[in-house]
């Protein structure tokens, strides 16, 4: 009998698209609790300072991966590179996004599973909190790959729309008293929270492995400005509205603000109560389409390696991404994972583009001279 | 047809979890734990544990949906139906709860906690005040806009009294609390906000609850410090309503004044706080309060025009009086006596001139103290607007 699947009439997206996909792969799990990071490390609520500073990186060098992108002429990002810069150096690229991509994935997983049972799932096995989610997103990304960004394109504006009704509700706990002193933190201490925020913003790297399927792939440039600035702004509001209104002492100590922020939204009347698990909702919604692109991005790379079927490769590195995703025993190691995940990214997602492009530019520079 | 099979039997498997749903229980067989009791036990110490010196007797109180909805028609429910309290004795929170589990039918649920009390005693230990609370915070069943209150002697009798009005008495204390109008008791305290006290080791005050007999009332509030989280005293009556005019508090309010040989009613509507600090003497720091107090007049005994303007001028010069004598005791009280800043003093050094509160931050309230040597000077500012719907009420003769 087999599947049936349906096919679009072009596998090409457009700058929405691509906006959306960049911006979803960035929105994940690093904001439920960069909140608490960040006042960790800075000042009353000096910290939108960090998240600025580090989202005006993330900008730029989005904005530099971008230029790169342009020169793909509907090449993909690996493909380039054997081009340019030799075969067997896009071997040790394509290897090392697929391992970040994988356990990015893994990471997100658990995190999401995490988050779940603490606040939904009280006695339901992490392990298959876990499995239904990966299962979900195998399923998701075994399909068209214009289908996932069309999924991504449907399911982000509900979550900007959710978070910002959500903001708005919790208005009447807003204290701009607790916001205050304002720039009392030195800016050792504002660059030590921006460290902390940028593994919240990887994920622009996206771009590298979407913009050849983009019908415009020179304007990729601006798409990728609007899509980092989209999750800088909505991170510097989450922050601004955990820390008014739980101040920056308690933020510190919860281990989820944003969710504990949309617990404490109350509509009056008390008709509706636990308002938060819509809010779960929608952002579950967000984070599995995060980890449903990095996947694909994985896949992706190893594509390059083997022309094994997408589904093959599916069934391989399900059991894997499971694997990793089990191995924190607590907390602790989830979030020491996601350190070494959050290095890892600044090698690949920035190092690695960065040299490519200085070394095309040199390359370019000699060339002419 | 052996794929088809093959289908078939894929779609009964599927239906295999669907009976498997680990989280779910029963609307019926949940029991909604809406307020809780703490009060000191009296377990011997544990030799083996050496930290295991305090125990608590716990008191639930849980709903009996069922006693809820019953409505007037059906002859008017008993208050005791819709409720039961059971006490327990344990070291944890969570073992009470464990050994509550083994005694009620129903599984405790803390979604709709309402109410902590904590008695006096257990509020006075050093850190028993934090410690109680962890559970609550920490759990996330609970929000952090349940309620805490102190209870002057046995915080267990709170839950025992006879509801008026309401149908349980949890829901009783907790409508007064809410009460806008009750300048004599403090805004009702959230353990988010106790959380943010706690974390900033900043003194504050809790709502207190007294019970005499059946009768309950809110009137006054405990001082918590800052720094050993624990009970340090209690601010009575006219302390409670000073401190409501000093911070944020309740806003509305009565002040009594002799106008000639009467007493004249006058009801706080609006109260401005303004603080400035002069800060160049460490050792002196001088917190100029203004405060811009709004209202109007609701009930005189002494007869006169009060559509003059000499009249309402006298009426505000008296009430000024009586806020700054009102604001003092309650300045004496916490600043010369319990040395504990709830005013927000320490609070608006920290957000208005942090290079000074770094300096003095670590002997604010304790150590050397510098909120005690501190002063403060308050001014205010009375508007009478309104005096009602009548001039007089009488004619007087002489």
């Amino acid at each position: 009998m087999g599947m049936r699947s349906w096919e679009y009439g072009d596998e090409r997206i457009g700058q929405k698209e691509m906006v959306l996909t960049t911006s979803s792969l960035m929105i994940g799990v690093g904001i439920l609790t960069l909140p608490r990071t960040i006042a960790q490390a800075t000042n009353a609520s000096d910290g939108w300072l960090s998240i600025l500073l580090a989202g005006g990186a993330a900008i730029f060098i989005a904005w530099l991966l971008a230029r790169l992108s342009t020169r793909f002429r509907n090449r993909t990002f690996l493909e380039y590179t054997s081009e340019v810069a030799s075969r067997p150096v896009a071997y040790v690229v394509g290897g090392l996004f697929a391992f970040y991509f994988l356990i990015f994935c893994a990471y997100i997983t658990r995190s999401v599973a995490e988050m779940s049972k603490q606040y939904l799932f009280d006695r339901t096995p992490l392990e298959v909190i876990s499995l239904c989610f990966m299962l979900i997103v195998i399923y998701a990304v075994s399909g068209s790959r214009t289908g996932l960004v069309r999924l991504t394109v449907l399911f982000l504006p509900f979550v900007f729309i959710t978070t910002i009704v959500f903001l708005l509700l919790s208005i009447n706990l807003f204290e701009v008293d607790k916001l205050l002193p304002l720039f009392h933190s030195d800016w050792k201490t504002i660059l030590e929270g921006s460290q902390k925020s940028i593994f919240s913003f990887l994920g622009f790297e996206a771009l590298l492995f979407y913009n050849s399927l983009s019908r415009k792939p020179e304007k990729t440039p601006k798409t990728a400005v609007i899509s980092v600035l989209i999750s800088v702004l909505l991170y510097v509001m989450i922050y601004v509205f955990t820390i008014a209104v739980f101040s920056n002492e308690v933020t510190r100590n919860i281990m989820y603000p944003t969710l504990e922020l949309a617990r404490e939204v109350s509509v009056p009347g008390e008709f509706f109560e636990r308002l938060e698990s819509l809010f779960l909702m929608f952002w579950v919604m967000s984070i599995f389409t995060t980890s449903a692109i990095a996947l694909d991005v994985s896949i992706q790379s190893l594509r390059f390696f083997t022309k094994i079927d997408k589904k093959k490769l599916l069934y391989v590195l399900g059991p894997i991404i499971y694997l990793i995703s089990m191995s924190p025993q607590n907390i602790v190691q989830l979030s020491n994972l996601g350190t070494l995940i959050s290095y890892l990214g600044m090698l690949t997602a920035i190092a690695i583009p960065v040299l490519l492009l200085v070394y095309v530019k040199l390359r370019e520079a000699i060339g002419h001279g | 047809m052996a794929k088809r099979l093959l289908l078939l039997a894929a779609c009964f498997l599927i239906m295999l979890p669907l009976s498997g749903c680990w989280d779910q229980i029963e609307l019926e067989q949940r029991g909604f734990v809406i307020g809780v009791a703490i009060d000191e036990g009296k377990m011997p110490e544990d030799e083996g544990k050496k930290g295991a010196k305090q125990s608590f007797r716990v008191t639930f109180q849980e709903v009996i949906p069922a006693g809820l909805r019953q409505t007037s028609q059906s002859g008017g429910s008993l208050a005791g139906d819709s409720y039961f309290n059971i006490t327990l004795e344990g070291r944890t929170m969570l073992s009470v709860i464990a050994k509550m589990s083994s005694m009620t039918s129903r599984t405790p649920f803390f979604e709709h906690l309402k109410l902590v009390i904590i008695s006096e005693k257990v509020a006075s230990t050093k850190y028993g005040f934090a410690n109680v609370l962890d559970y609550f915070l920490r759990n996330n069943d609970a929000r952090r806009s349940v309620a805490v209150m102190v209870a002057k002697g046995e915080a267990k009798s709170v839950l025992d009294t006879l509801p008026q009005g309401e149908k349980t008495p949890v829901m009783f204390v907790q409508s007064i609390s809410k009460n806008q109008d009750s300048y004599r008791m403090v805004p009702e305290t959230r353990i988010g906000d106790v959380h943010e006290y706690l974390l900033k080791k900043e003194s504050f005050v809790v709502q207190k609850v007294n019970t005499k007999g059946n009768y309950i009332s809110l009137i006054g509030a405990a001082v918590m410090d800052g720094m050993d989280n624990n009970l340090v005293g209690t601010l009575n009556e006219t302390e409670t309503e000073g401190y409501n005019f000093l911070h944020e508090g309740i806003k509305g309010g009565v002040l009594e004044i002799l106008i000639g040989d009467n007493l004249v009613a006058f009801k706080v509507e609006r109260v401005d706080r303004k603080i400035k600090a002069v800060t160049e003497d460490l050792a002196r720091i001088r917190f100029e309060i203004e405060l811009n107090v709004e209202g109007s007049m609701l009930e005189a005994f002494e007869r006169k025009d009060y559509l003059k303007d000499a009249t309402i001028n006298e009426l505000e010069e008296k009430v000024t009086d009586s806020i700054k004598q009102l604001v003092e005791q309650t300045i004496s009280k916490t600043q010369k006596e319990l040395k504990k800043d709830v005013l927000g003093l320490g609070t608006h050094l920290k957000e208005q001139h942090p290079k000074v509160w770094d300096r003095v931050s670590n002997n604010w309230d304790t150590g050397d103290n510098y909120f005690a040597s501190s002063q403060i000077v308050v001014t205010a500012e009375v508007g009478l607007r309104r005096i009602g719907s009548v001039n007089n009420t009488e004619e007087r003769g002489e």
